[in-house]
Formats: C-alpha cells, structure tokens, sequence
C-alpha cells in the first residue's frame, strides 16, 4: 500500500497552490531579510518589523492557513488529511503570529515595595495588586539557578507568586521580575525641624546632577550582568531633598546574607546578593548642606545619630523592592497554538507513517 | 610588476571563467545574440572599475571612502545570483527565450557580466595604483597589468572554445552557471588577489545576526531572565546556537540551498517526450541520454556548492583566539577632550584593539575601545552595546570585534555604526599627531544613556 494524500481536484489543488504560493512568500522574506542585513545590517527584528517584513509574513501565514482549511475538507484517508491540515495551519498561525506579535505587543515596568498596595491601572487594565514580602534564594525552580520573587494579591483575585520566569499571568497581563534592590526606612531633619525625608528610600532610584554626584565618592560598578535582567541591586544612593540644598548620602557596606557576614564593599559582593536578605546591615551614612559635610559615619539598621544641625534616624529593617515587567501579548498564545499545531501534525504524520509501513511489510509477509 | 601581473592575472581569471561559462551557456541557445556581449560587458564591467576608481584617485577620495560600499554591493550581487538561480531552476536557456521572458533574460546577462568585475576593477586599479607608487613608476606595473589580463582573457576564450567543442552547452542549465557564478563570487579569486575578500565573513556575520537576533527575540517574548539567573546547563544550551561553527553551518546550509534547490528542480526536469511508435531500443537509447546528461550537468550544481559550502565553512570566525587588552586609564585635558595616547609601550601591534578607562567624577567609569579597520581608519565605540548586559567586546582575528557576552562576531567594518549587537559609536573621536581626541560629553552621555536602558 503507498502512503500519500490522495485528494481530490480542486479543493486538493487548491491547498497545494496556496501552500506553494505562502512558501514562496516565506523565501521571498527570506531574501528581503538577507538583502537588508548585508545592504543595511538592518536585522532579522527590523526586518519582520518592517512594513514588507510585515506584509510578507502576514500574507504567507493566511496562504497557510486557506491551504490548512482546503486540505481538511478535501477527500482522502481521514488520517492524512487531518496530519497534513494541523501542519499547515500550525505553519499558518505560526507565520502570521510572530510579526502580529512584535507590533502589537504592549510592555511596561513598574517598581514595587514590600506590603505596598500597587492603584488600578498602574498598568493599562491591571488590577488593584497588595504585594507581600520578596523572596531570594540562591537556588531556583526548572531552569533558574536562583530565586527572586514577590506574592502579590490582585483584587478580588487568587494570591499569586511573581517570580523570574515563567511570567505570571495577571488580568491579561505577563509579569515577572525584571531586578530588585533594597530600600530602608529613614527620618532625617537638618536645619529644620520639619523631617526632610520620613519613609522608604528605595536605593538606587533617585535621579542627581554630575554636579550633586560629584559631593560624594562613588563605588565604581561592577562591570558584570547580573539583576533579573540588568545589573545587581544598586547598594548606595545620593537624597537631594529639592529646595534644601541638603544630601544625604546612603551606602549599604556590611550585612549578614544567608547566615554568613558579608562586607559589601568588595567588588565581588553582587554574587552574595540573591543567596538571602539582609540582616545586620551597617550603613555609611553622610549628610551635607550645600558642599559643607555635616555628618559622616557608620550607622547600623535600626540606630540614630544626631550632628549639630541634624539628627538621621535608620529603620531596623532592609526591605526589598522589585521592577516588575509586564507584557500584553495576545498573539503570544497563537503563536504557541500554532507551534503545538505544527508539532501535533507532524507526529500524527510520522505515526502514520509508521503504520504505513507495517502494513505494507504484513502484507509482503502475507 | 610580478606582483601587478599576478594580481590582474588571478582577478582576470575569476571574469574569464565567469565570461566563458555565460558565453557557452549562451552561444547555444535561443539567446545566443548577446553571448558575445554578455562576454564584453564582462571586459567592460572590469573597464568601469578601473575609470571609477582612477576618477575618485583624481578628485582625492581615499579608498576607505568606498569599500564599505563596494563590499555591500558585492554582497547584494551575490544574493542576487541566488535569487536568480533560484528563480530559473528547472529551465533550461531556450525556455528563457520564449516571450516576455526572453527581454528580461537578456538584460539579466548583460547586467550581471557589467557586474562580475566591476568591483574588482576598483580594487584592482587601488593595488596597481600603491604598487606603481611603492616602485616609482606606473607604466611597469600597468603593462604588466594588462599582461596579465590578456593572458587571463586568452584562457577564458580557450576554455570557452574547450567546453563548446566537448558540448559541455547540452550539460548547462542558467540556474547551473548562476550557481557556480555565485561559488565563484564566494572563493574570491579575484578579490583575495587585490586582498579584499570579505564575502563569506559577510555571509557567516549576517548568520550569526540572525540568530543572534532570534535568540535574543524569543529572550524577549518569553521574558526569560538573563543567565546569570539560569542553570548553568541551560545557558550553555542557549549558547551552542551562539557558536561561530554553528553559525558557519547554517551560512553554509544556506548559502547552499538555493543552488541545492536549483539542482533538484534540474534532475527532476521532464524527461523529452518520445515519439509514439519509436522501437524499444530507441526508446532505450533516448533514456539512457537523458540520464548522461542530467549526471553530467549535475556536475555544475555539485561544484557550485561544494565551492559554496567550502567558502564559507574557511571563513567561519571560531577558528581564531580572542584578544582582550586590559583597559588602559586615560584622563580628559579639561578643555572637553578625553586624551587617548596611541603611541607609548602599551600600544602594541597597530591594528589590535585597545581600551581605555575614562573615570567619571562620582565613580562612574566609562569603558571604551579603539580597533582599526581594514581601510585604516580607527573606530572608537564604548565597550557596550544596546542589547546585551555589559561585559563587553574582545577582538577576534583582525576582521572581528566579539561581544563576551553574546558570543556574536561583529565585523570590525561595522564598528562604528549604531544600533543592534554593533558596540556604541563614540562620534566626533580625532586623531592629533600620536593622541587620539575623544569628546568628554559625547562619550559621557552615550555611556549614560546606553546604562540607563539596561
């Protein structure tokens, strides 16, 4: 017995053409893309992001797609029609899904505290969220090496972990951790009574001139890829209160991380970071009013020092902020639709294949 | 004059070959009236690049000022080689002939043997020009020149006249001679006579891109943390797509698979209809022919892509060690100008890479890099770039800057430009005598802003 799709005229041809006729495209695309990169290494990204890229893709796809539908309603063995329909549309949604994708695809980041209550909308759409305590470990579930995640409770909504990877969905959206960092709770009063800074400081978050930079010594970074995506979490910050002309400078040097003492500033000291939280964490504290520097000094959590002019209160805590991304990416899930089309037409073809063939040598035998 | 004669010989070579392949393919079939002129504008492409570059000579122009583009239009020539072959698979000459298709075949030829040499000749007429001037005369160096053009020419037309003569017409097909035009364009005959041959770097760079650019995509669209946070076992699987042997195999595969397709389509033609009531033995005698022919005439595709393949397997970039200088502290001369000596017991060899580390007041320390390029002029780029986290370039061979991170080969042509996996441009970097000037606010703000993104 022969195995083949035995169609019948015109439905059959017409999924043949049509098939032809997206490949066809699909290569046209594929030199388009080569003639962009070696004319004008323009890449693969800007060339599906592109206006032809687009058009080429997109065509090529519903070509897959209109062959996809012909062959599933064409005559022939059940089997091999419905192998050779699931290929073709899973070739379909895959084409047309990855361009749609990359232009319709929605994405922010938001920074978020420990016990902090995220408002509506902080992301188009998203939900009010009250966020719970981050956990770090140096050890990860399935392919993460370390663990960086934050509970997070969407209103009238099922506790959720946020975590590095995969994304969480959440009211349409996919978050994960994108870095995190340390924020403590600080009072500071200088020339005045009334307290010039009274909360969290997240570290590493606030803006400053070259000017206002240059009051204080810098650790140099370290020129490492680290961070849920981008760098380890910033350990020293510079406050400029506006209109005060006072600084307060905030450098984490020595904590206690996964039970072990750590001086944090060694240059390598990015790789403890995820093994726990900080506990015991000694700060380097100075305060300044304009360039005269008013206060300089080692400060553990939880303590107080006041100088003529000021008094700085540290909370006893390091607690721990996270950047979430967020993705709205609804061809997302048709291009994994497509993929497992692809995947389920090709088994259904190679099992039937096998069959094939065993029939044919039973009935040699025979 | 030995080294002009030789130069001129191997570049005439490399048009000879393609002129006599065009002029057998062509003189017979149905579009043998512009064999003879596809074979001329050959000659003539050559001409074209010789005048264009001793005009840019005259108004003062560097060679610098053109490679890139010349090197660009090489590469698109090849990729349209490719299309070409792909597109006529399966026809043969004759069939180009018919109707509306026989204009278009027409100027296709003429254009593509204006084309096969006119970059050469540019290259050309640059090498004969630094030879005549390295031996104090021009007219040596340019009749030996011509010496070895004639005598590359005579060999073309006997090959021609050879092939013509054993009917190696009946065995060639357009998609057969595109093909090999294309594996000659990537052997570089005569390119790597006039040194420079780029081509296949090209091609494995543009690969390496695309995957790069694809790994990174899906990086992005499944938001997957960066490796620092991935068992060792899956970053290490994520990078065997990143390997420079991987990236040549899929280059090779394809570059090879136009001409593969073109030589399926040509031994699955149709076998000529016989004639009804023709004997068995001619019937015999008929198909045995058609099966000589399609073996002989798949001798072309096999050398096309055997060459094809081989090309770019030599060029892939893995083969050659990473050289990473250790940053070098520099300091600005407080009028706006970070101060990078080129001279000094650090220098080393002239065309290495060398960083330098320029401190920020507030601790922050930018990171840059000079490399040279193969025109001679110097890149300056911050050792980062727009995608990857900052661990910075080496330099691979002469012909390459690698991202560490990435592990993507960057052609050092390319530096200097902006965007994707190229290190940021540093604009405005001027060479005074033995210092290199680079702007303090230029290269403060493009590090401040390429960290700021990460």
């Amino acid at each position: 017995m022969r195995v083949g799709v035995a169609m019948r005229p015109p439905l059959a041809t017409w999924s043949s053409r049509l098939a032809g006729l997206a490949a066809r495209l699909l290569i046209a695309f594929a030199f388009y893309a080569a003639a962009l990169e070696l004319g004008g290494s323009i890449g693969l990204v800007g060339a599906v992001g592109s206006p032809i890229g687009l058009a080429l893709l997109g065509a090529s796809g519903l070509l897959f797609l209109g062959a996809a539908v012909c062959a599933g309603l064409a005559a022939g063995p059940r089997g091999l029609r419905a192998a050779r329909a699931l290929v073709l549309s899973g070739l379909g949604l895959s084409v047309a899904a990855l361009p749609a994708s990359l232009a319709f695809r929605t994405g922010g980041t938001v920074a978020v505290g420990e016990g902090q209550t995220l408002e509506p909308d902080a992301l188009q759409g998203l939900p009010a969220l009250r966020f719970g305590s981050v956990a770090l470990a140096p050890r990860g579930p399935h392919v993460l090496s370390k663990t960086v995640e934050i509970e997070a409770e969407p209103e009238g909504g099922e506790p959720v972990r946020i975590g590095l990877f995969p994304p969480t969905a959440v009211a349409g959206w996919r978050l994960s951790v994108f870095r995190f960092g340390y924020a403590v709770a600080v009072g500071w009063a200088q020339r005045s009574p009334a307290p010039l800074v009274d909360g969290y400081v997240m570290l590493g978050t606030f803006p400053h001139t070259a000017e206002e930079a240059a009051l204080v010594t810098w650790t140099p970074e370290p020129n490492v890829m680290m961070g849920a995506g981008t760098f380890p979490p910033k350990l020293e910050d510079l406050l400029t209160p506006p209109r005060s002309g006072a600084h307060l400078f905030l450098r984490l040097e020595e904590a206690t991380i996964g039970g072990k003492r750590r001086d944090l500033r060694d240059p390598d000291a990015y790789r403890w970071l995820v093994d726990g939280r900080l506990e015991g964490a000694v700060f380097h504290v100075e305060a300044l009013q304009g360039k005269e520097k008013l206060f300089e000094g080692r400060l553990r959590a939880g303590e107080s020092a006041t100088y003529p002019g000021g008094a700085i209160t540290l909370g006893p805590d390091v607690l721990l902020w996270v950047d979430l991304l967020g993705t709205r990416d609804p061809w997302l899930a048709v291009l994994g639709a497509g993929l497992a089309l692809l995947a389920g037409g090709v088994a259904l073809r190679s099992v039937l294949a096998v069959v094939g063939l065993v029939r044919r040598q039973a009935a040699r035998r025979t | 004059m030995a080294d002009a004669f030789l130069a001129a010989l191997r570049v005439g070579a490399d048009g000879a070959l393609a002129a006599a392949l065009g002029f057998v393919l062509l003189r017979a079939s149905a579009l043998r009236r512009i064999a003879a002129p596809a074979a001329v504008a050959v000659a003539a492409g050559l001409a074209v690049g010789v005048a264009a570059a001793l005009r840019a000579q005259a108004r003062g122009l560097a060679p610098a000022d053109f490679l890139p583009a010349l090197q660009r239009g090489d590469a698109l020539f090849a990729l349209a080689l490719a299309a070409l072959a792909l597109l006529a698979r399966g026809r043969s000459a004759d069939a180009l002939a018919i109707g509306w298709r026989r204009p278009v075949a027409e100027v296709a030829g003429l254009a593509i043997g204006l084309l096969v040499l006119a970059p050469e000749g540019v290259l050309l007429a640059e090498h004969l020009s630094d030879l005549a001037l390295l031996g104090g005369a021009a007219a040596p160096v340019w009749g030996a020149a011509f010496a070895g053009l004639a005598v590359a020419g005579a060999l073309g037309a006997g090959a021609a006249a050879l092939w013509l003569r054993a009917g190696a017409a009946r065995h060639l097909t357009p998609a057969a001679v595109l093909s090999l035009l294309l594996a000659l364009e990537l052997a570089g005959i005569g390119t790597s006579a006039v040194g420079a041959h780029v081509l296949p770097r090209l091609v494995t760079a543009a690969i390496s891109r695309a995957i790069h650019d694809s790994v990174h995509l899906l990086f992005v669209v499944l938001q997957v943390p960066d490796h620092a946070y991935l068992e060792d076992w899956a970053y290490q699987l994520i990078l065997r797509f990143l390997e420079p042997a991987v990236h040549a195999a899929v280059g090779a595969a394809v570059v090879a698979a136009p001409i593969l397709a073109a030589w399926r389509a040509f031994v699955r033609r149709p076998a000529p209809a016989i004639a009804e009531g023709t004997h068995a033995p001619a019937r015999r005698l008929e198909r045995a022919r058609f099966l000589r022919e399609t073996r002989l005439g798949s001798i072309a595709f096999a050398v096309a892509a055997a060459l094809s393949i081989a090309a770019i397997w030599s060029a892939r970039a893995g083969s050659e060690d990473l050289y990473d200088p250790l940053p070098e502290p520099v300091v600005d001369d407080g009028a706006g100008k970070v101060v990078v000596p080129l001279g000094g017991p650090l220098a080393g060899q002239d065309d290495r890479m060398r960083k330098f580390v320029y401190s920020v007041p507030g601790g922050r320390a930018v990171t840059f890099f000079t490399v040279r390029r193969p025109d001679g002029s110097r890149a300056v780029a911050l050792d980062l770039c727009e995608i990857c986290q900052p661990k910075g370039y080496a330099q691979l061979g002469a012909g390459y800057v690698f991202c560490k991170y990435c592990k993507t080969p960057i052609p050092v042509t390319t530096v200097g430009q902006p965007g994707g996996c190229n290190p940021i441009p540093v604009p405005g970097a001027e060479v005074s005598g033995s210092t290199l000037l680079v702007p303090r606010d230029a290269l403060v703000s493009a590090w401040t802003r390429a960290m700021e993104r990460k």
